[in-house]
C-alpha cells in the first residue's frame, strides 16, 4: 500500500490524540481518586453506587435518630430511677407512720416531708431534655404536670425509624409511670397519705401502703420498659453500623481506587504522552518538508 | 552499388518508421536506442554518395520525426520544471489564479 | 518552429507545450490540499487520418482515483461524523448527571433531613432544615433539567449551523458542475475542478448521508439518502431549517421550486444525524425520566405532607409547589409557597392537640423514602434515579464507543483512498527526476537527429 505524506500525518496524529484524551482520563481519576467519574464511565457502578450512597445516608439517619431515642430514653431511665427513689422514701414514711406511736406533731413532720416528696414528684414529672418533657406524651413543649399533679400532656410514646423497617418507641408513658387515667395515681395517693398523717389518721396511713407499693412496680415496670427499649436501640446501632461498614466497603470497591494504583495509572499515561508527542514532533505536517508555499 | 544503396535507404526507412512510432509513444528509450543504428546507417550512405528521390521520402520522414521529437521535448520541459506552486483550493474555494490548470488543445 | 503542413502533422491532436507548471509540481504543491488526487499522464495514440502520414499524439491527464474506494469514504465520513458527533451532545448528559455535582447529593440530603425531623418535630432548626433540604432537591432538578435543556437548544443551534455549511456547499458543488461540464466540452481538462467538488461532496456527506451519481456531461447529481436530490444537473436544492410550531424543535427541509419539503427523517446519518439522533434519543429521555420523577416525587411528598398539621394547627399543604403534568416538572420543581420561608407550617403532626411532639407524619414523609413512589409506582426515588443513571450512561458509553469504531473505519477508508489517490512527494520527485531525465535525452535524440538531417540535405545537393 502506498503511504503518502497526508496519511502519514494523520495516522501520528489520531495516535496522539487517543493517548492525549487516555492520559487526561488519568489525571482525572488520580484527581479525584475516583474510577466512576460520570456514569458513563461504568454504568453499572454509577447505578450501584447511587443505591449504596443512599443507603449510606439512611444509616447515618439511623444512627442520628437512635443518638436522639438513646438520650431521652437515658434521661428517662434516670428520672424513673429518682421517681423510684421518692416512691421508696415514701413507702418507708407510709409504713413507719401507719405505727399508731406516732403522734399528730411527728405525723404532721412527716405529712410535711410527704408534700415535699410530691413537689420533687411533679419536677421529676415534668423532666425536659433539649426542650423536649419526657413524661407529656406529644405535647412536649409544655410541662404536663401542674403543682396539683393534674396531667394535661398525652401520654403518648414517640416512635422513630432506628434500623432499615424498625421502628420502636424512644420515650415512655408519663401517664403510665405516674398513673393518670389508669393505674395508681401517685400524686393523689401522695395527696391521700398527707391528708391521712396531717390528720393523725392511722388507718388512712395504713390504707395507702398497697397503694404505693402498687405505685412502686408502676414505676418500676416503666423504668424496666424503658431498659428494655435503650436495649433495642443498642442492637440498632450495632446493626446499622455493620450494615454502614458494608456499604462503605461496597462502595470503595465500585467507585473509589486505590490511590497508589490512580497515580501510578497517571505516571504510565504520562509517560505514553510524552513519547507520542516527541513521535509526532518528528514528522512534519506534509507540503512543508517540500518546501512549497501554502 | 544501387543494391547496396538500396538496402540502406531500406533499413534507413524502417529506422526511421521506428523512430516516429517511439516519438508518438514518447518512448524515449527506444528513441535513445535507435541513436547508433542511425548514424551508422546515414554514414553508410553518405560515403556511398546516394542520391534521387528515395533520399527525398527519407528527408521527409526525418523532418516530420524531427516534428514529434521537438514536441515531446516541450512537453518533457513543462513536466520536469519545478514550479513553485499555490495549493489549486482550499477552505476559501477554487483559487482564482489556478497556475496548473493543464489544457488539451486541439488544434 | 512552425507547424508545417507539408508534414500534415498539423491538424490531428497535438499537444502544446503550454502546460503551465509541470504536473509532478503541481501535485508536489497539492500534497496537503484535502481530496488533491495525484495525476498521471496518459499516453493514447490515435490513429492518423488515411491522408496524412505524421502521427498524432494526444497527452491526457487523468486523476488517479478509485469510485469504489471514493464511494466507501462517503459512507465512512457519515458513519464517524454521525457517531462522533452524537457522542460530543451526550457529553453533556455525563456532566449533567455525575453524581458528585447534584441530583444524588441533594436527594440523599433532602430524605435524611425529613428523617431528622422524626427525632425533634418540635425544632425550628431541624424545621428549617428540612426545607433548605426541599429547596436543595427542587434546585438540584431544576438545574440538571435546565442543562439538558440547553444541551437540545446547542444540538439545534448546531444543526442549524451545519444546515447553512451544506446548502452552501450544495451551492458551489452545482456550479462546479457547471464549470467542469463546459470545461470538458472545450477539451479543457478538468481534474482539479473535479476533486475540489469530490472534497465538498465529502464534506456534505460528513454532515449528511448522500450518494452520488455522475452524469456523462461532468455534472453530478448528489441524493439525500431515500432518493432526493440536494443537487441535479439543473441546479441545487438547499436545505434549510424551520422550528416546530408545537415542540420549538429544529426540523430540516429541502427547498426545491420555491417549495419547502420536510425531509427531517431522512438524516439518519453524518454530523447533522448525531445531532437528531442525541437530541431525539438519550436526551430526550433523559429529560423524561427526569421529569417524571420530579413529578413523581412533588406528587407522592405532596399527597402525604398534606395530612400533615403545622405547628400552627394548620393542614393540608403542599411541601412542593405542585406540578401540572410531568411534562417540564423538573425544571418547574419548586418548594411550595405555603411552606417557603415557613418551617413551622411543615407538617410533621397528625393531631393539631398533640404538637408539637407529634412526629407521625414526618415518620410517614420519611417512609416516602423506601416506597415505590415512582416510575409508575414500582421503584423507590433513589432507584429511579440509579435507574436513570444506568440508562443514560450506557447510551453515552455506547455512543462513545461507536464514535470509536466509526473513526476507526474512517481512518482505515481514507488510508485507503490515500493510498490509492494521495500523493506522495517521494514518488512526486522521481516522476519529476524520470521526466528531466526523458527531457535531457531527447535533448541528445534531436540534436544528433538534426545532425542527420543536415547530412541527408547535403548528399541532395
Amino acid at each position: 500500500m502506498r503511504v503518502t505524506d497526508a496519511a502519514l500525518f494523520d495516522r501520528s496524529q489520531r495516535g496522539l490524540s487517543l493517548v492525549r484524551s487516555s492520559y487526561m482520563a488519568a489525571q482525572q481519576r488520580a484527581m479525584t481518586g475516583k474510577r466512576v467519574n460520570a456514569p458513563s464511565d461504568d454504568p453499572l457502578a454509577a447505578s450501584l453506587s447511587r443505591r449504596v450512597q443512599a443507603r449510606l445516608a439512611r444509616f447515618e439517619a439511623h444512627g442520628r435518630a437512635i443518638d436522639a431515642g438513646d438520650r431521652r430514653l437515658q434521661a428517662t431511665d434516670a428520672a424513673l430511677s429518682q421517681v423510684g427513689a421518692v416512691m421508696d422514701r415514701i413507702r418507708q414514711i407510709a409504713i413507719q407512720f401507719a405505727n399508731d406511736t406516732y403522734g399528730a406533731d411527728e405525723r404532721a413532720m412527716a405529712a410535711a416531708e410527704v408534700v415535699e416528696l410530691k413537689a420533687a414528684l411533679v419536677s421529676l414529672g415534668n423532666t425536659e431534655v433539649g426542650g423536649q418533657h419526657l413524661f407529656a406524651g406529644y405535647r412536649d413543649a409544655a410541662a404536663p404536670f401542674d403543682a396539683a399533679g393534674a396531667y394535661s400532656g398525652d401520654g403518648a410514646e414517640p416512635e422513630l425509624d432506628v434500623a432499615p423497617g424498625l421502628r420502636v418507641k424512644v420515650g415512655v408513658s408519663g401517664a403510665q409511670a405516674f398513673g393518670v387515667g389508669a393505674g395508681v395515681n401517685l400524686f393523689a395517693t401522695f395527696d391521700v397519705l398527707s391528708a391521712a398523717l396531717f390528720a393523725n389518721d392511722g388507718a388512712s396511713v395504713r390504707a395507702t401502703i398497697d397503694s404505693i407499693a402498687t405505685g412502686v412496680e408502676q414505676v418500676a415496670d416503666v423504668r424496666g420498659t424503658a431498659g428494655v427499649r435503650m436495649q433495642a436501640l443498642a442492637a440498632a446501632r450495632s446493626a446499622v453500623e455493620r450494615l454502614s461498614e458494608q456499604s462503605r466497603a461496597t462502595q470503595a470497591s465500585l467507585v473509589e481506587i486505590d490511590a497508589v494504583e490512580a497515580f501510578s495509572d497517571l505516571a504510565r499515561a504520562e509517560h505514553a504522552l510524552t513519547a507520542a508527542v516527541q513521535v509526532a514532533s518528528m514528522l512534519p505536517p506534509p507540503g512543508l518538508a517540500g518546501g512549497s508555499t501554502r | 552499388m544501387a543494391d547496396a544503396h538500396d538496402e540502406v535507404i531500406q533499413e534507413l526507412s524502417g529506422l526511421l518508421e521506428r523512430e516516429r512510432a517511439a516519438a508518438v509513444a514518447a518512448d524515449v528509450a527506444t528513441l535513445e536506442s535507435l541513436v547508433e543504428p542511425k548514424r551508422r546507417l546515414v554514414c553508410a550512405l553518405v560515403d556511398g554518395g546516394a542520391a534521387g528521390s528515395a533520399v527525398d521520402d527519407l528527408v521527409r520522414q526525418s523532418r516530420a520525426n524531427l516534428e514529434l521529437m521537438r514536441n515531446l521535448v516541450g512537453c518533457l520541459r513543462s513536466l520536469a520544471r519545478p514550479v513553485e506552486g499555490e495549493p489549486t483550493y482550499g477552505r476559501r474555494g477554487h483559487l482564482a489564479d489556478v497556475p496548473a490548470a493543464q489544457t488539451l488543445a486541439r488544434i | 518552429m512552425a507547424v508545417s503542413s507539408l508534414l500534415g502533422v498539423g491538424r490531428t491532436g497535438l499537444v502544446t507545450h503550454t502546460l503551465g507548471s509541470g504536473m509532478a509540481s503541481h501535485g508536489a504543491s497539492n500534497v496537503a490540499t484535502p481530496g488533491f488526487s495525484r495525476r498521471a499522464l496518459e499516453l493514447a495514440g490515435i490513429a492518423p487520418p488515411p491522408r496524412h502520414g505524421g502521427g498524432v499524439q494526444a497527452l491526457g491527464i487523468r486523476r488517479v482515483i478509485d469510485p469504489f474506494v471514493e464511494r466507501r469514504l462517503l459512507g465512512a465520513r457519515a458513519d464517524a461524523g454521525f457517531a462522533t458527533r452524537r457522542a460530543m451532545a451526550l457529553g453533556t448528559l455525563d456532566r449533567v448527571l455525575s453524581d458528585d455535582a447534584g441530583l444524588g447529593a441533594a436527594l440523599d440530603a433532602f430524605e435524611t433531613a425529613v428523617a431528622d425531623l422524626a427525632a425533634y418535630p418540635g425544632d425550628r432548626a431541624a424545621r428549617t432544615q428540612m426545607l433548605a433540604r426541599a429547596e436543595g432537591l427542587a434546585t438540584a432538578f431544576r438545574s440538571a433539567a435546565t442543562e439538558i435543556r440547553l444541551g437540545v437548544e446547542e444540538a439545534d443551534q448546531r444543526i442549524e449551523m451545519e444546515v447553512r455549511e451544506v446548502s452552501g456547499a450544495l451551492e458551489e458543488i452545482a456550479r462546479l458542475g457547471e464549470e467542469i461540464a463546459k470545461s470538458e466540452v472545450r477539451g479543457e481538462e478538468a481534474s482539479d475542478l473535479r476533486d475540489h467538488r469530490d472534497e465538498l461532496v465529502r464534506q456534505v456527506a460528513d454532515r449528511v448521508p448522500v450518494t452520488v451519481v455522475t452524469h456523462p456531461d461532468g455534472r453530478m447529481s448528489l441524493l439525500l439518502k431515500g432518493g432526493l436530490p440536494l443537487v441535479s444537473p439543473d441546479g441545487a436544492s438547499p436545505l434549510q431549517t424551520v422550528r416546530d410550531p408545537v415542540t420549538g424543535r429544529v426540523r430540516i427541509e429541502r427547498v426545491t421550486a420555491g417549495a419547502a419539503q420536510d425531509v427531517t427523517n431522512s438524516v439518519t446519518s453524518g454530523s447533522i444525524g448525531g445531532l437528531l439522533a442525541a437530541r431525539d434519543g438519550a436526551l430526550a429521555d433523559a429529560r423524561a425520566d427526569l421529569d417524571q420523577l420530579a413529578f413523581d416525587v412533588a406528587s407522592a411528598y405532596n399527597a402525604v405532607h398534606a395530612a400533615g398539621f403545622g405547628l400552627d394547627g394548620v393542614a393540608g399543604r403542599d411541601l412542593f409547589a405542585p406540578p401540572a403534568a410531568a411534562a417540564g416538572a423538573a425544571e418547574a420543581m419548586a418548594v411550595s409557597a405555603a411552606v417557603a420561608g415557613n418551617p413551622d407550617a411543615i407538617g410533621a403532626s397528625l393531631d393539631p392537640l398533640a404538637l408539637p411532639g407529634d412526629n407521625r407524619n414526618a415518620l410517614a414523609l420519611a417512609a416516602l423514602a423506601d416506597a415505590p413512589i415512582a416510575g409508575g409506582a414500582t421503584r423507590t426515588v433513589q432507584g429511579a434515579l440509579a435507574d436513570l443513571l444506568a440508562e443514560a450512561g450506557s447510551a453515552i458509553r455506547a455512543a462513545t464507543e461507536g464514535a470509536g469504531r466509526a473513526d476507526a473505519v474512517l481512518a482505515q477508508t481514507q488510508a485507503l483512498r490515500d493510498s490509492v489517490s494521495g500523493v506522495s512527494l517521494d514518488e512526486q520527485m522521481l516522476d519529476l527526476m524520470q521526466y528531466q531525465r526523458a527531457y535531457q535525452a531527447s535533448l541528445r535524440v534531436i540534436e544528433v537527429a538534426d545532425q542527420m538531417l543536415e547530412d541527408l540535405l547535403a548528399l541532395k545537393r
